[in-house]
Protein backbone atom coordinates (compact mmCIF):
# COMPACT_ATOMS: atom_id res chain seq x y z
CA UNK A 1 0.00 0.00 0.00
CA UNK A 2 1.15 3.23 -1.02
CA UNK A 3 0.48 6.36 1.26
CA UNK A 4 0.88 10.41 1.36
CA UNK A 5 1.92 12.11 4.09
CA UNK A 6 0.82 15.87 4.87
CA UNK A 7 1.79 18.25 2.13
CA UNK A 8 4.78 16.37 1.71
CA UNK A 9 5.42 14.34 -1.64
CA UNK A 10 6.48 11.29 0.32
CA UNK A 11 5.27 8.27 -1.23
CA UNK A 12 6.13 5.36 1.27
CA UNK A 13 5.14 1.48 0.61
CA UNK A 14 4.30 -0.28 3.91
CA UNK A 15 6.80 -2.27 3.53
CA UNK A 16 9.49 -0.41 2.53
CA UNK A 17 10.76 2.66 4.69
CA UNK A 18 12.93 4.01 2.43
CA UNK A 19 11.75 6.70 -0.07
CA UNK A 20 10.83 5.84 -3.72
CA UNK A 21 13.55 8.26 -4.83
CA UNK A 22 16.27 8.98 -2.52
CA UNK A 23 16.72 12.01 -0.73
CA UNK A 24 20.13 12.57 -2.26
CA UNK A 25 18.60 12.25 -5.66
CA UNK A 26 15.75 14.65 -5.75
CA UNK A 27 17.30 16.97 -3.94
CA UNK A 28 19.78 16.65 -6.87
CA UNK A 29 17.50 16.55 -9.44
CA UNK A 30 15.21 19.48 -7.93
CA UNK A 31 18.71 21.08 -8.44
CA UNK A 32 19.15 20.15 -12.05
CA UNK A 33 15.76 21.37 -12.74
CA UNK A 34 16.23 25.09 -12.04
CA UNK A 35 19.93 25.00 -13.54
CA UNK A 36 17.78 23.85 -16.27
CA UNK A 37 15.65 26.74 -16.51
CA UNK A 38 18.70 29.07 -16.13
CA UNK A 39 20.68 27.85 -19.36
CA UNK A 40 17.42 27.76 -20.68
CA UNK A 41 17.01 31.67 -20.24
CA UNK A 42 20.41 32.34 -21.14
CA UNK A 43 19.77 30.39 -24.51
CA UNK A 44 16.66 32.68 -25.02
CA UNK A 45 18.23 35.46 -24.60
CA UNK A 46 21.02 34.76 -26.64
CA UNK A 47 18.87 33.95 -29.72
CA UNK A 48 16.72 36.55 -29.46
CA UNK A 49 19.80 39.18 -29.32
CA UNK A 50 21.23 37.11 -32.41
CA UNK A 51 17.75 37.09 -34.50
CA UNK A 52 18.06 40.95 -33.69
CA UNK A 53 21.63 41.54 -35.34
CA UNK A 54 21.86 42.64 -38.89
CA UNK A 55 25.09 39.94 -39.10
CA UNK A 56 26.60 37.68 -36.98
CA UNK A 57 29.34 37.56 -35.36
CA UNK A 58 29.31 40.87 -35.20
CA UNK A 59 32.28 42.58 -37.55
CA UNK A 60 35.68 42.13 -36.66
CA UNK A 61 35.09 39.29 -34.41
CA UNK A 62 36.25 35.69 -34.60
CA UNK A 63 33.75 32.44 -35.57
CA UNK A 64 33.72 30.44 -32.63
CA UNK A 65 35.28 26.88 -33.98
CA UNK A 66 32.47 24.81 -34.24
CA UNK A 67 34.41 21.89 -35.78
CA UNK A 68 37.02 21.36 -33.33
CA UNK A 69 34.58 21.56 -30.35
CA UNK A 70 33.31 18.67 -31.95
CA UNK A 71 36.30 17.17 -30.22
CA UNK A 72 35.41 18.48 -26.94
CA UNK A 73 31.89 17.21 -27.37
CA UNK A 74 32.81 13.44 -28.18
CA UNK A 75 34.74 13.65 -24.98
CA UNK A 76 32.33 14.92 -22.95
CA UNK A 77 29.33 12.41 -24.54
CA UNK A 78 31.80 9.33 -23.61
CA UNK A 79 32.93 10.45 -20.36
CA UNK A 80 28.75 10.04 -19.37
CA UNK A 81 28.78 6.94 -21.03
CA UNK A 82 31.49 5.57 -18.95
CA UNK A 83 29.74 7.20 -16.20
CA UNK A 84 26.51 5.04 -16.75
CA UNK A 85 29.20 1.92 -17.30
CA UNK A 86 30.67 2.56 -13.69
CA UNK A 87 27.24 2.91 -12.23
CA UNK A 88 25.87 -0.56 -13.44
CA UNK A 89 29.44 -2.31 -12.01
CA UNK A 90 29.05 -0.65 -9.40
CA UNK A 91 26.34 -2.46 -7.10
CA UNK A 92 27.57 -6.21 -8.57
CA UNK A 93 31.03 -5.43 -8.30
CA UNK A 94 32.45 -2.27 -6.86
CA UNK A 95 35.79 -2.71 -7.81
CA UNK A 96 34.80 -2.61 -11.65
CA UNK A 97 33.67 0.42 -11.81
CA UNK A 98 37.18 2.01 -10.71
CA UNK A 99 38.26 2.11 -14.18
CA UNK A 100 35.81 3.57 -15.86
CA UNK A 101 34.75 6.25 -12.95
CA UNK A 102 38.26 7.19 -13.40
CA UNK A 103 38.26 7.61 -17.12
CA UNK A 104 34.96 9.67 -17.04
CA UNK A 105 36.47 11.70 -14.65
CA UNK A 106 39.75 12.00 -17.46
CA UNK A 107 37.71 12.96 -20.04
CA UNK A 108 35.85 15.65 -18.17
CA UNK A 109 39.28 17.40 -17.19
CA UNK A 110 40.09 16.89 -20.56
CA UNK A 111 36.95 18.92 -21.65
CA UNK A 112 37.45 21.77 -19.14
CA UNK A 113 40.88 22.29 -20.19
CA UNK A 114 40.39 22.32 -23.72
CA UNK A 115 37.77 24.89 -23.07
CA UNK A 116 40.38 26.99 -21.43
CA UNK A 117 42.42 26.34 -23.94
CA UNK A 118 39.76 27.35 -26.99
CA UNK A 119 39.19 30.46 -24.45
CA UNK A 120 42.90 31.34 -24.90
CA UNK A 121 42.97 31.27 -28.12
CA UNK A 122 39.23 33.08 -28.78
CA UNK A 123 40.80 35.91 -26.41
CA UNK A 124 44.08 35.81 -28.50
CA UNK A 125 41.91 36.51 -31.71
CA UNK A 126 40.18 39.65 -29.69
CA UNK A 127 36.98 38.05 -28.84
CA UNK A 128 36.30 39.37 -24.85
CA UNK A 129 33.94 39.64 -22.55
CA UNK A 130 33.22 43.37 -23.46
CA UNK A 131 34.41 42.75 -27.42
CA UNK A 132 30.75 42.67 -28.32
CA UNK A 133 27.16 40.92 -27.21
CA UNK A 134 28.52 37.92 -28.96
CA UNK A 135 31.87 37.62 -26.43
CA UNK A 136 29.78 38.64 -23.73
CA UNK A 137 27.13 35.70 -24.26
CA UNK A 138 29.84 32.97 -25.55
CA UNK A 139 31.72 33.64 -21.95
CA UNK A 140 28.50 33.98 -20.32
CA UNK A 141 26.97 31.10 -21.02
CA UNK A 142 30.29 28.76 -22.07
CA UNK A 143 31.68 29.95 -18.66
CA UNK A 144 28.45 28.88 -16.39
CA UNK A 145 28.95 25.63 -17.96
CA UNK A 146 32.48 25.13 -17.53
CA UNK A 147 31.28 25.90 -13.48
CA UNK A 148 29.04 23.27 -13.76
CA UNK A 149 31.37 21.32 -15.20
CA UNK A 150 34.50 21.60 -12.76
CA UNK A 151 31.37 21.27 -9.59
CA UNK A 152 30.31 17.97 -11.18
CA UNK A 153 33.99 16.97 -11.56
CA UNK A 154 34.12 17.61 -7.43
CA UNK A 155 31.37 15.67 -6.65
CA UNK A 156 33.07 12.58 -8.91
CA UNK A 157 36.69 13.07 -7.51
CA UNK A 158 34.34 12.78 -4.29
CA UNK A 159 32.62 10.05 -5.52
CA UNK A 160 35.80 7.91 -6.93
CA UNK A 161 37.51 8.75 -2.93
CA UNK A 162 34.76 6.53 -1.54
CA UNK A 163 34.37 3.87 -3.64
CA UNK A 164 37.98 3.46 -2.91
CA UNK A 165 37.77 3.67 0.40
CA UNK A 166 34.44 1.13 0.35
CA UNK A 167 32.15 4.23 1.85
CA UNK A 168 30.14 4.53 -1.15
CA UNK A 169 26.06 4.51 -0.68
CA UNK A 170 24.60 3.69 -4.20
CA UNK A 171 22.30 6.77 -3.74
CA UNK A 172 24.98 9.20 -3.85
CA UNK A 173 26.60 7.49 -6.59
CA UNK A 174 23.17 8.19 -8.41
CA UNK A 175 23.27 11.67 -7.39
CA UNK A 176 26.48 12.18 -8.80
CA UNK A 177 25.25 11.00 -11.91
CA UNK A 178 22.21 13.11 -12.08
CA UNK A 179 24.72 16.05 -11.56
CA UNK A 180 27.38 14.85 -15.02
CA UNK A 181 24.48 13.82 -16.94
CA UNK A 182 23.09 17.17 -16.54
CA UNK A 183 26.43 19.01 -17.34
CA UNK A 184 26.87 16.28 -20.65
CA UNK A 185 23.27 16.36 -21.47
CA UNK A 186 23.28 20.61 -21.72
CA UNK A 187 26.59 20.70 -23.56
CA UNK A 188 25.26 19.37 -26.94
CA UNK A 189 23.22 22.15 -26.95
CA UNK A 190 25.05 24.61 -26.29
CA UNK A 191 27.35 23.62 -28.74
CA UNK A 192 24.84 23.70 -31.52
CA UNK A 193 23.33 26.85 -30.90
CA UNK A 194 25.83 29.16 -29.57
CA UNK A 195 29.00 27.61 -31.63
CA UNK A 196 26.91 27.37 -34.94
CA UNK B 1 18.22 50.90 -13.20
CA UNK B 2 17.59 54.13 -11.09
CA UNK B 3 21.58 54.43 -10.85
CA UNK B 4 22.49 53.12 -14.43
CA UNK B 5 19.22 54.12 -16.52
CA UNK B 6 21.60 53.38 -19.69
CA UNK B 7 21.64 49.86 -18.99
CA UNK B 8 18.15 49.56 -20.37
CA UNK B 9 19.63 50.37 -23.86
CA UNK B 10 19.91 46.97 -23.60
CA UNK B 11 16.47 45.43 -23.57
CA UNK B 12 15.68 43.90 -26.66
CA UNK B 13 11.90 44.37 -26.01
CA UNK B 14 12.16 48.24 -26.13
CA UNK B 15 15.22 48.57 -28.49
CA UNK B 16 14.88 45.38 -31.05
CA UNK B 17 12.53 42.96 -31.78
CA UNK B 18 11.44 44.95 -35.16
CA UNK B 19 12.11 42.66 -37.56
CA UNK B 20 10.36 39.60 -38.55
CA UNK B 21 13.79 37.69 -37.25
CA UNK B 22 13.58 39.44 -34.10
CA UNK B 23 9.78 38.81 -33.55
CA UNK B 24 10.01 34.87 -34.15
CA UNK B 25 12.96 34.70 -31.94
CA UNK B 26 10.67 35.92 -29.06
CA UNK B 27 8.18 33.58 -29.80
CA UNK B 28 9.75 30.77 -29.99
CA UNK B 29 11.81 31.45 -26.81
CA UNK B 30 9.10 32.43 -24.82
CA UNK B 31 6.71 28.80 -25.96
CA UNK B 32 10.48 27.63 -24.99
CA UNK B 33 10.62 28.77 -21.75
CA UNK B 34 6.91 28.03 -21.55
CA UNK B 35 7.19 24.82 -21.94
CA UNK B 36 10.40 24.09 -20.15
CA UNK B 37 8.45 23.60 -16.16
CA UNK B 38 6.20 21.87 -16.92
CA UNK B 39 8.00 19.27 -19.16
CA UNK B 40 10.76 18.41 -16.63
CA UNK B 41 8.35 18.45 -13.38
CA UNK B 42 5.59 16.85 -15.12
CA UNK B 43 8.16 13.76 -16.09
CA UNK B 44 9.59 13.95 -13.05
CA UNK B 45 5.71 13.28 -11.27
CA UNK B 46 5.77 10.71 -14.37
CA UNK B 47 8.68 8.92 -13.26
CA UNK B 48 7.82 9.17 -9.31
CA UNK B 49 4.90 7.46 -10.06
CA UNK B 50 5.96 4.59 -11.81
CA UNK B 51 8.57 4.20 -9.51
CA UNK B 52 5.84 4.12 -6.70
CA UNK B 53 3.62 1.88 -9.37
CA UNK B 54 6.59 -0.71 -9.79
CA UNK B 55 7.01 -1.00 -5.91
CA UNK B 56 3.03 -1.48 -5.09
CA UNK B 57 3.58 -4.81 -7.44
CA UNK B 58 6.84 -5.66 -5.70
CA UNK B 59 5.30 -5.73 -2.31
CA UNK B 60 1.61 -7.31 -4.04
CA UNK B 61 3.84 -10.24 -5.53
CA UNK B 62 6.02 -10.49 -1.78
CA UNK B 63 2.49 -10.96 0.07
CA UNK B 64 1.86 -13.52 -2.42
CA UNK B 65 4.57 -15.51 -1.85
CA UNK B 66 4.28 -15.13 1.85
CA UNK B 67 0.59 -16.20 2.20
CA UNK B 68 -0.57 -17.79 -0.69
CA UNK B 69 -3.97 -18.89 0.07
CA UNK B 70 -6.29 -16.86 -1.94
Amino acid sequence: MVTRRHAHIHVVSESHHEPLVPNAVMGMLIFVVTEAMLFGGLISAFNIVRAGALEWPPPGQPRLPFETTAINTVALLASGVLLYIASRRYPKDPDSAKLPLLAAMLLGLFFVAFQGYEWATMLSQGLTLLSSTHGSFFYLIVGIHGLHALAALAVLVSAWHRIQRGWMAQSRLAAAEVFWYFVVGVWPVLWLVVYR
Amino acid sequence: MLLLPSLADACMVCTGGNTEASQWAFIWTTAFMSVLPPLMIGGLVWWIRRLARQRAEQDARAEAVLDPTP
